[in-house]
Order: structure tokens, then C-alpha cells, then sequence
């Protein structure tokens, strides 16, 4: 056969088809390029996440040597103070006899803070006395001190007072603890052990002039340089009960503590309780209420109109913005029906519960529908009921597809903002709920809606906060979304 | 021993034991025992039916009777008679509880009052207790104001009283109870096999939902441990149903140890009756053992049980009033906390046999020791007069005649109907909380100039005097929900279609299995996450880029650099096109699913055809392929509009909150989430038209994504229908 004969031989035709290869790999790297750019994304987030959250998770902690004053607090103010709160073993039995006027007295004086910020200032002011020269007058020096000393946090001055008053310190002793350095100092120290010439362009430096002066700058580097500063991780403990005994104290740290408005003390544990929470009252609404519709929809419903127009109602459900459904209960729960309960769990659980119901209807629904006919048909025969064969066949079989999308929903849940801001979750709150089933019913904050107040602060150990939260509601909703995916993958290979 | 005196020693200890019990314990404790007393006396009271007789089991089985004496009638049967028999006992204790409580408590306040010479009105003590309560959290106004710092000091203990004595561990330890109860009774059968285990899961999620709201932390783990034990073996026997059971009697040990004010007393006497109960009914020849049906039953009446008296304790105020009342009157100043302390040591002295030397107060005590016992013996005779009516009206009312399946089972029906039309309430509830305040911000503000303004600015003025104030035309707001979303989809269209097609149709198994994990956790990331990364990473990161751009353009780099007078290329703290671009990053995964989707529904059929011709992958792809799944894509990209009109929390982060009419998508853009957001986020009241504005900028909103889920639903139905 001779070349000119075939068309395919051509110079054109050879032309053509190399034109035509190179679109076919050119469009297959395309395709190999959307893919890396979402890969991109992907690791682009979790690296500004994850290493920014590691500053979340440890603070500086500075060693101190504090001598409790008896000339600050006095001592008989400190036994009146423990027999008004009943720390003393037996309070009504106590030899001091509680009285009013003293016991005010005495909580003013145990209580506030300003007792301890004075032995604060007493300790730098003799230990580190040679700073600080070079001013007119003692007032003038005081003033400075006092400006030194805000490098500690106010949770030290808490765990002095708790110690104090739960009888494990005693006043006149000299107590040596590592304090929790305050938010700035923390991310000066950090800043330091980063780079060792001070680079005072950066950002961190001029943000902290705020607070941090140089005197402090001169205190903080003596105190590295004797070694009395570390870093550590500062997750805590949250309190642990068995039976009625608290086998584990709280520890304040990032899990254990709630918000608050200095960073360095600022935890997650209120977050997660709220969402924890609310995730309890979408697993009691959401999935009955949404399991029984698939199953009725999907089994018992009669073809009519009536059927069609809750399907569309599901389907668009499905895709209507969050917010709308933070507004429904912002205006139906919290304006109409229950005044007074914005910012309740219950509230909040109920909204995501709404927003989850097409989700875990839609889930079910397919999850159902796959199961083979011949179960119910064998049943039938058998002579069981519809509803019988339905829940005593059909559903067993469809229930790890049911629970991969229950679960499903829980995570979209669990993440969910935009409602929870809509119904007042996101308000400051500072201790974390100690009141097991009235937390329901008490104002609370999600973990999403936590992140967002962080992250709307400038200061740059919230910023580390904001990421640390970040990480936390990470492994949770991709915790729960793995589960799904192994629940799902085990179901597919088992029908 | 002949069997009518067996019969009345049965009946007599079952009287003695839940009188005896009752003095002993508080009215908390004897639910226990009275429904262990309930259900054996149920079950004695069958085997005396049955012998009266003169029928041996086997042979009353064989007549068609159960253990009960009665008919053997099918399961519903025995639904509707456990239902009997639990449900009348519990209401009236519902009812009782919520009138005796508060009445008790307010006898308790009097009483303080008058030993302390004083007649204050009790509402104010009430009221003091209200704010106490509320600064504790467990209602929702209130703050700690106007209370003396040692009050507020004292706070957390009592916040640890309440979390010590809450209601809900008692129902802990009680459904704990009835759960290994149910567990002896059934047997081992009931826990081995499938069923078995789904049915210890149901029991350990109720443990461990009520330890949790209870504050049990450890003990929902210790629950969770024997979970897993028991999810993971394979055969469970007899031995280990028993292992269970007595772990469960020791936590009961406990529990009456701890609860009970009678201390070691109180745990002698609860072994000794559980022990002597035990062999009673042993030497009767009795060993309840129920059906696993019966077991069911018993585990649904449990449930029911447990939930009923969860929601009374949510419920009821005066619950948490019981104990709230004798922690008030322990951190209330002075004289009034040491005189009601005073008062409750004379009541437990009284009741100890000791003598009280101050005559007032142990008038005061022995009158209020009088309520209490009053109080304990009423609630006991409501537990009898239940239990009578549930059994009365379960022999009356549970009858062969009675179609029990047909009913149970239009009763479920009607259930599972009225989950349906729980969707259908939530859009009912959204159009109307939305139209009803549209209504309302309507005829404060013409809906003209809320749709066609071309100035926004929402806040209202600070003085009355000022003039002007907010301005609510939308179309700025319109605009920048538009361009966002126009930027995100810009981003994700092309990605997310290619990433499909790239996965569907080029990639290896192996490349499929890494992509496919990562398209999936970038569609699980909250939008909060997606929010701060726009905010912290992504407006920088711009920052960087279009100043390298505009130092380009601008020719910075020659001797004498040009200026371009109208390019702005400057990006401020928040930038409409940063919050689009990731907005872009969250739908690339949606798309692709959906895209996905719709290239797997188009039949083989016609790729193959275009093969056979000749045609290259991508030649398939885009002449045949992508046009045959046109309509599917379509639909996917219609919902991920709607997706992106809704999107909340990346543009409230990233994109800002000014509303600019501009051409400039890198300056700020507000859309309507970011608004709504704005305006309802602090304590809005709906009474100025700015605030109501947020039910107009809704409506638009939800009118806008149902159009789009409508029009995508319509699409991808009947693309279905034509390749199906």
C-alpha cells in the first residue's frame, strides 16, 4: 500500500494528530493541576493553622519567690475569711465564730487582688531593685515596679490566693512557684528564644510597648538569663469525678479553662462544653424526628402531592443558608416563645438540630433505600407486617449508613457558626459550667463561635489561641468524618 | 407451709418492705426498691394466679398463659400492659413532686422567719434565692449585683452542692439499676448475637448520656469500657452477664452509701433485703427470668421512665428548689443562715432521738420533721395509688378484643407522619418569623427604597437631635453579595469541574486514593476555619501579591518609576476578593462531588460510542461527556451559588462590613450575611427599623437561595429521569 493512498499517512493528518495528543495531555495536566491546587489549599490551611497553634498551646512561665506578707493579709482576716466560706473542716464548729461585719472586712482583704499584686511588687522591687534607677521620686518608682510586675499573670495571683486559703500555704512563708507569664511578656519570651538579636521592627515589638516596657524588657532578660523563665506545654486538667470523688483537681490550662479576656488564660473547655451541649440536643432531636420521616418517606409514605411537596420542602431545606435558620431561632425561640433564653445550649442545639433534620433525613433515605428489596419482600412472605419487616429487617441492615450520616450531620453541626451567633452564643463567657443538666439552660459559647471572638482580636496570642481552638474543632469534625467514611466503607463491603 | 400463707408472707414483705424503706430512705430512694417490689410482685402475683389454679407452669403455658397468669397474648399486648403499669405512677408522682416541693420549701422559710423574730415577706426570699440562682446560671437574668462580696465568694460552693446533690445522678445509679435488673431477668440470651449487642449499646448510651448531664465524667468512660468489651467479644455468656450484675450491686452499694443520710445503716439494711428478697423467692421456686421480648418491654418502659422523669427534673423548678432552698439559707448573711442552719440540725437531731434544748426551735423542727414525714408517706401513697391504677386499668383495658397490633401500629404511623411534617414545620417557621418582621420593617421603611436605595448605612443616630441617620437602600449590599459570590464561583468552577473529571476519568486507583481524602476534609472544614484563614493568611498573603503587582506595573524598579493614577491596587484589613478566593477554596470540594456525580450518571453507552470513533479521553470529555452532563453540572453549580450567597462566616471575617458601590473588588465588600450577622449579633431589640432590617435582607436572602435549590432540584430530577 503506498503512502499516498491513506489518508492517516499525510503531513496534515500527522499534524493533526499530534495537535490532538498534545490537547489530550494538556488537558489532563489541567486536571492534575485543580487537583494539586486544592491539595495546595489544603496544606496551606493546615500550615498556618498548625504552627501558629503551637504558641496557643505552651506559655512562659517565670519562676517567682513571693513572700506571703502577714502585714498585707493578716492572718486573723485569713482564718475569718475560711470559716465564712467553710474551708475550715467543720465551719459551724469552727472556734472562730462567722460574723458578718468581719468576714467583709477579711474577704476584702483576702480576696482582692490588689493584696497580692503588692507582694508582687514587694519581690521585684527587692530582687531586681538595681533596674530600676534613675527616677525623681519613690512615687515615680513605685509607678514602675507596678508596670513591671503586670508581667505575671493574674492567674498566679488566683493560685496564691486558692493555695492561701485552702490552708496548703501559710502566711510568712517565702513560696517559690513557676507564675504563668501575662499574654504580652509570653509572646515577648517567645520572641526572645526565637531570635536572639532583638529585632525591633517586628510586629510583636511594637504591639507590646503597650505593656512591656523597657524596664521589663531589662527584668524578663535577667530573669532567662539566671535561667528562671521556661516555656511549657499549659493544657490543665479538667476535674475528674468517679462515684462522688474527685479523683482529679482542676488544673487551670487550654482544656480545662473557659475564656477570658487575657489571652495567656484564655482555654477552650467552656467552648467545648457548649458544644458538647448542643451536640447532645441535635442527637436527641435531630435523629428520631429525622429517621422516622426517611423511614416514612421512604417506606409507608402513599405517592401523592402531599409526598412530593415535603420532598422538595427536604431537598431545599437541605440547601438553605445557616443563617436563615440562626434567624428563625433568633425570631421563633428567643423573640416568641422563650424570652430570656438567648445564648442557652438548648436554644443553640435546637437551631443546628433544624439545620441537621434534611441532612440526616437525606442520608437515612438513600441508606435505606439500598438495602435490598428481598429483605422485606422475605419477611412479607413470612407473614410479618409492613411496619414489622421495615424495622425488624430493612433497618438493622440500613443502620451503619444511617449512623455514617447521623454522624455526618453531627460534624456539619458541630462546626456551624453563623446560627449560633444568630442566637447569642457567642457571649463572653469566663467559667466553665459546673452544673451538669442546667448548663442546658444556662448561657453558654460553641467552640465555633469561640474561635470567632478570638480570632476578631488583633493581639497576637489570641491570633495563637484563635489557631490552637482551630486545631481542636479540627480533630473533632474530622474525627467524626473519618468514622463516617470507616462506617460507610465497612457497610459497602458488607452488602 | 401451705401456699395461702406463702402467698401472704409474699404480700406482707413487699408491705414491709417499701414502709420500711420509706422510713429509712428519702423519698428518692424508695422509687428503687418500689419497682423492684413492683415488678417481682407482679410476677408473684401471676404465680399465685396460676396456682390458684391448681396448674403447674408448664401446664398453664400450655393453655396459653404466660408468667403473669394472663392470657399469652402477642408483644403489643404486653407493650400496652407495661405501658400501663409505668406510666400512672410516675405522672402522679410528676404531679405530686412539682405541688409538694415548693409547698415543703415555703414551710421551711416560714418557720426560719419566725425563729428569727422577723416577719420579712417570703417573696423577697424567694426573690433573693431567684438571683442567687441565676448568678449561678441556672436561669438565665440575673447578675451577681447587689450581692456582698462573701456571698459571692461562697458562690462556687454552693455551684458544687448543686452538682453534688443533683437529682440526675440518682437517675443515673436508677437507670443503672434497671438496667442490670432487666439484665438478670433476660438472661444471657438477650446479650449474645447481633440484637444483643445493639441492645447493651442502647443501654450504655442511656448510661452514658445521663452520667454525663449528671457529671459523672469517669463513670460514662468506666460504661464505655464494658461497651467495648462487649462489643468486641464475640460470644458473651452467663458468666459474664453476672460479673456485670454484681458490678451494678456495688455501684448500688455505693450510691446508697453516699446518697443516704443514714450512712453505714443504710447499706446494711439494703443487702439484707436485696439478700433476703432473694432467697424468698429462690425457696418459692421462683426464677424470674423474663422472654427477651418481656426484656425489650421492660428496657422500653425503663426508657420511657428515665426520660419522663429527665424531662420533670428540666422541668420542674421546684426540684432544683428542694436543694436550693437549704444551700440559700446556708450562704445568706448572718443570722438568717445560722438560724435555718440551726433549724435543719434540730430536724436531724429530732429524728436521731436526741433532745434540743432551745424549745422554740424544736417546736419549729418537730412541726417541719412532722411535713417531711407527711410529705415522704404522700409520696408513697401516690407510688400505691398508681401502681393500683396502672394494674386496674391494664386488666381492664388490655384485652384479646382490643386490636392491640393494628392500634400500636397506626399509633406508629401517625408517629412517623408527624416526623415528616417536622421538615415541613421548620420552613413554615422560617416564613413565617421572616414575613411577620418584614411586615413590620415594611411600614417603617418603604420597600422601595429598601430595594433600589443606593446608600447603606445602618447604624442609628447617636443624638435625637441628629439629622438624617441610617440609610437602608440595599444595592450596595446586593452588589457585594453578587461580586463575592461571582469571585468564589470564578474559583471554584473550573477546579472543582477539572479535579471531577480528573478523578473520574485519568486518575490510577493509587492517585484516586490520596485525592480523595484531602477533596473530602477540605469539604468537612468548618467555615470558620476557612473564615481565619482568609482573615490571617489569605489577606496578607494578597497583600504581598498585588503590591509585587503594582510595583510591576508601576515600573518602580527604573530611575523613575510611573505612576498609574487610576490603578488601586492597595488591599486594606479586609478585601472582598480574599474573602471570594477562599470562599472559591470551600466550594471546589462541592463542586466536585456534585460534578462527580453527574459525569458518573451518564450512560457508558455514549462514551463508549465516542471511543469507538476514534475520540481521545478529553475529546470524549468535553464533546460528549460534559455536554451530556450538562444539566447535572448545572444544577451543581446553581446550589453551590446558593451555597456561596449564604455563606456566612468567611465574609464576616474577611470581607468587611462597609457597604461600597465600587468597581474595585479588592476594596471591602459587605454582603447580606455579613449585615444580618452585624445587626442581630448583640442583644437587637426588633423595634427600630434598622434592626428589623435584618428580616427584609432575610427574606431576600431565602427567596434568592430557594429560587436557586428550586430551579437546580427541577434540573438534576430531570436529568435524572432522562438517563434512568
Amino acid at each position: 500500500m503506498s503512502p499516498q493512498t491513506s489518508p492517516h499517512q499525510s503531513v496534515q493528518a500527522s499534524r493533526r494528530r499530534a495537535a490532538r495528543r498534545r490537547g489530550e495531555l494538556i488537558f489532563r495536566m489541567l486536571g492534575l493541576l485543580a487537583l494539586g491546587l486544592a491539595a495546595l489549599f489544603l496544606v496551606a490551611l493546615m500550615y498556618s493553622v498548625i504552627k501558629k497553634s503551637y504558641n496557643g498551646f505552651v506559655q512562659s512561665f517565670i519562676q517567682l519567690d513571693i513572700y506571703l506578707d502577714p502585714d498585707i493579709i493578716k492572718p486573723a482576716d485569713l482564718a475569718q475569711f475560711q470559716a465564712s466560706v467553710g474551708v475550715a473542716p467543720d465551719r459551724w464548729a469552727a472556734d472562730i465564730e462567722p460574723d458578718p461585719k468581719l468576714a467583709k472586712r477579711a474577704s476584702r482583704s483576702v480576696q482582692r487582688g490588689t493584696s497580692y499584686k503588692k507582694m508582687l511588687q514587694n519581690m521585684f522591687a527587692e530582687e531586681f531593685g538595681d533596674h530600676f534607677t534613675g527616677y525623681e521620686t519613690d512615687r515615680q518608682r513605685d509607678k514602675a515596679i507596678a508596670q513591671v510586675a503586670e508581667m505575671i499573670s493574674l492567674e498566679a495571683q488566683f493560685q496564691i490566693r486558692d493555695r492561701l486559703i485552702s490552708g496548703e500555704y501559710t502566711l510568712g512563708e517565702t513560696i517559690s512557684l513557676w507564675a504563668l507569664a501575662a499574654g504580652d511578656s509570653d509572646v515577648l519570651y517567645k520572641d526572645m528564644k526565637r531570635r536572639t538579636q532583638k529585632n525591633v521592627d517586628s510586629e510583636n515589638w511594637i504591639l507590646l510597648k503597650r505593656s512591656v516596657d523597657e524596664n521589663g524588657l531589662s527584668v524578663l532578660m535577667e530573669l532567662r538569663d539566671t535561667g528562671r523563665t521556661r516555656i511549657r506545654p499549659y493544657l490543665g486538667i479538667p476535674k475528674i469525678d468517679l462515684f462522688g470523688w474527685t479523683i482529679a483537681e482542676q488544673q487551670p490550662g487550654f482544656f480545662a479553662s473557659a475564656s477570658s479576656t487575657s489571652p495567656e488564660r484564655a482555654g477552650i473547655a467552656a467552648a467545648a462544653q457548649g458544644t458538647f451541649l448542643m451536640l447532645i440536643v441535635v442527637m436527641v432531636l435531630a435523629v428520631p424526628i429525622g429517621v422516622l420521616a426517611a423511614i416514612y418517606l421512604e417506606k409507608f409514605a402513599p405517592r401523592n402531592q402531599l409526598t412530593d411537596f415535603m420532598e422538595i420542602n427536604i431537598n431545599n431545606l437541605a440547601a438553605v443558608p445557616s443563617i436563615i435558620f440562626g434567624i428563625l431561632g433568633a425570631a421563633v425561640i428567643i423573640q416568641w416563645l422563650f424570652p430570656g433564653s438567648r445564648g442557652f445550649p438548648i436554644v443553640g442545639g435546637t437551631v443546628l438540630a433544624f439545620m441537621t433534620l434534611p441532612t440526616v433525613i437525606i442520608a437515612s433515605r438513600a441508606a435505606i433505600g439500598a438495602v435490598p428489596p428481598s429483605f422485606e419482600e422475605a419477611a412479607l412472605g413470612m407473614g410479618a407486617s409492613h411496619q414489622q419487616s421495615v424495622f425488624q429487617h430493612v433497618l438493622p441492615a440500613a443502620l451503619p449508613g444511617i449512623a455514617s450520616g447521623v454522624i455526618i450531620g453531627l460534624a456539619q453541626a458541630a462546626g456551624e457558626t453563623a446560627p449560633l451567633l444568630m442566637v447569642g452564643m457567642n457571649a463572653f463567657i469566663n467559667d466553665v459550667c459546673d452544673a451538669g443538666a442546667a448548663c442546658l439552660m444556662s448561657k453558654g459559647v460553641g467552640m465555633p463561635s469561640q474561635i470567632y471572638q478570638w480570632a476578631a482580636d488583633d493581639d497576637p496570642l489570641f491570633q495563637n489561641k484563635t489557631a490552637a481552638g482551630i486545631v481542636c474543632l479540627l480533630t473533632l469534625v474530622i474525627a467524626m468524618n473519618g468514622l463516617a467514611t470507616y462506617i460507610r466503607a465497612r457497610f459497602e463491603r458488607a452488602n | 407451709m401451705n401456699r395461702t400463707s406463702s402467698v401472704s408472707l409474699q404480700i406482707a414483705f413487699f408491705i414491709f418492705m417499701i414502709i420500711g424503706l420509706s422510713l429509712f430512705f428519702g423519698a428518692y430512694a424508695l422509687i428503687v426498691p418500689a419497682v423492684v417490689a413492683y415488678i417481682w410482685g407482679a410476677i408473684s402475683f401471676g404465680q399465685w394466679r396460676i396456682r390458684q389454679r391448681r396448674l403447674s407452669l408448664e401446664e398453664a403455658r400450655q393453655q396459653g398463659m404466660n408468667r403473669f397468669g394472663l392470657p399469652n397474648l402477642p408483644r403489643f399486648y404486653g407493650f400496652q400492659t407495661v405501658l400501663w403499669w409505668l406510666l400512672p405512677p410516675v405522672l402522679l408522682l410528676i404531679i405530686y413532686r412539682s405541688i409538694g416541693t415548693p409547698i415543703l420549701t415555703g414551710m421551711i422559710e416560714s418557720e426560719v422567719l419566725v425563729l428569727m423574730g422577723k416577719t420579712i415577706d417570703p417573696t423577697s426570699l424567694h426573690e433573693f434565692a431567684r438571683t442567687t440562682l441565676a448568678a449561678l446560671g441556672l436561669s438565665g437574668e440575673g447578675s451577681t449585683s447587689g450581692f456582698t462580696e462573701a456571698q459571692i465568694g461562697a458562690l462556687p460552693g454552693l455551684t458544687d452542692y448543686f452538682s453534688q446533690q443533683h437529682g440526675l445522678r440518682r437517675l443515673f445509679w436508677f437507670a443503672l439499676l434497671m438496667g442490670a435488673l432487666a439484665f438478670w431477668q433476660s438472661g444471657p440470651r438477650a446479650f449474645t448475637g447481633n440484637q444483643g449487642r445493639v441492645t447493651v449499646f442502647a443501654l450504655a448510651l442511656i448510661g452514658i448520656l445521663i452520667s454525663i448531664l449528671s457529671g459523672y465524667g469517669t463513670a460514662s468512660i468506666i460504661i464505655l469500657i464494658i461497651l467495648a468489651i462487649t462489643l468486641f467479644s464475640t460470644d458473651i455468656n452467663a458468666p459474664f452477664a453476672r460479673v456485670l450484675f454484681m458490678a451494678t450491686g456495688v455501684g448500688v452499694l455505693i450510691f446508697l452509701r453516699d446518697q443516704l443520710a443514714w450512712g453505714e445503716g443504710g447499706w446494711v439494711i439494703s443487702l439484707l433485703i436485696i439478700a433476703g428478697s432473694t432467697v424468698v423467692l429462690w425457696r418459692q421456686g421462683m426464677r424470674p427470668r423474663l422472654s427477651d421480648q418481656m426484656f425489650v418491654l421492660v428496657l422500653l418502659g425503663l426508657a420511657t421512665l428515665v426520660l419522663l422523669t429527665a424531662l420533670t427534673w428540666i422541668g420542674a423548678y421546684s426540684w432544683l428548689f428542694d436543694y436550693g432552698s437549704e444551700t440559700i439559707f446556708e450562704v445568706s448573711p448572718g443570722n438568717l443562715g445560722l438560724q435555718s442552719q440551726k433549724l435543719l440540725n434540730a430536724i436531724r437531731d429530732l429524728r436521731s432521738g436526741l433532745v434540743v434544748s432551745n424549745p422554740d426551735v424544736a417546736a419549729a423542727a418537730s412541726r417541719m420533721s412532722a411535713a417531711q414525714d407527711a410529705y415522704r408517706y404522700g409520696y408513697l401513697a401516690v407510688v400505691l395509688l398508681g401502681i393500683a391504677c396502672g394494674v386496674v386499668g391494664s386488666l381492664i383495658f388490655v384485652r384479646p378484643k382490643h386490636r392491640a397490633q393494628s392500634r400500636h401500629e397506626s399509633a406508629a404511623n401517625f408517629g412517623m407522619m408527624l416526623a415528616s411534617a417536622a421538615a415541613i414545620l421548620v420552613t413554615v417557621g422560617i416564613v413565617l418569623a421572616l414575613l411577620s418582621n418584614a411586615e413590620l420593617f415594611f411600614s417603617k421603611y418603604p420597600i422601595q427604597d429598601f430595594l433600589f436605595g443606593l446608600h447603606w448605612s445602618k447604624d442609628a443616630p447617636i443624638r435625637e437631635d441628629q439629622a438624617g441617620g441610617f440609610n437602608l437602600g440595599a444595592v450596595p449590599v446586593f452588589y457585594g453579595t453578587l461580586v463575592v459570590s461571582l469571585v468564589a464561583l470564578t474559583v471554584a468552577l473550573p477546579v472543582g469541574l477539572m479535579s471531577a473529571i480528573y478523578m473520574a476519568e485519568y486518575a490510577s486507583p493509587r492517585t484516586r486514593s490520596i485525592f480523595k481524602p484531602i477533596l473530602e476534609v477540605l469539604a468537612g472544614i468548618p467555615t470558620i476555619v476557612y473564615g481565619v484563614f482568609a482573615l490571617r493568611s489569605g489577606i496578607p498573603f494578597a497583600k504581598d501579591i498585588f503590591g509585587g503587582i503594582e510595583w510591576v506595573l508601576e515600573l518602580r524598579f527604573l530611575p523613575t518609576p510611573m505612576h498609574l493614577e487610576y490603578l488601586d491596587l492597595a488591599i486594606g484589613a479586609k478585601s472582598g476578593v480574599v474573602a471570594g478566593a477562599v470562599m472559591g477554596i470551600m466550594l471546589i470540594p462541592f463542586i466536585s462531588s456534585l460534578s462527580d456525580d453527574a459525569l458518573k450518571a451518564v450512560p457508558r453507552s455514549l462514551r463508549d460510542g465516542s471511543l469507538a470513533l476514534g475520540g481521545h479521553k478529553s475529546e470524549t470529555i468535553l464533546k460528549v461527556l460534559i455536554p451530556a452532563a450538562l444539566p447535572g453540572i448545572m444544577g451543581g453549580f446553581l446550589l453551590a451559588t446558593s451555597r456561596a450567597i449564604g455563606e456566612t462566616m468567611i465574609v464576616v471575617l474577611a470581607a468587611g462590613g462597609q457597604a461600597n458601590l465600587t468597581l474595585n473588588v479588592l476594596d471591602q465588600m459587605t454582603t447580606v450575611t455579613v449585615q444580618i450577622t452585624e445587626l442581630l449579633i448583640g442583644d437587637a431589640e426588633f423595634d427600630r427599623a434598622n434592626t428589623l432590617s435584618v428580616f427584609g435582607l432575610g427574606i431576600v436572602l431565602f427567596v434568592s437561595t430557594l429560587l436557586l435549590n428550586l430551579a437546580a432540584i427541577q434540573i438534576v430530577r430531570r436529568y435524572r429521569q432522562r438517563y434512568s
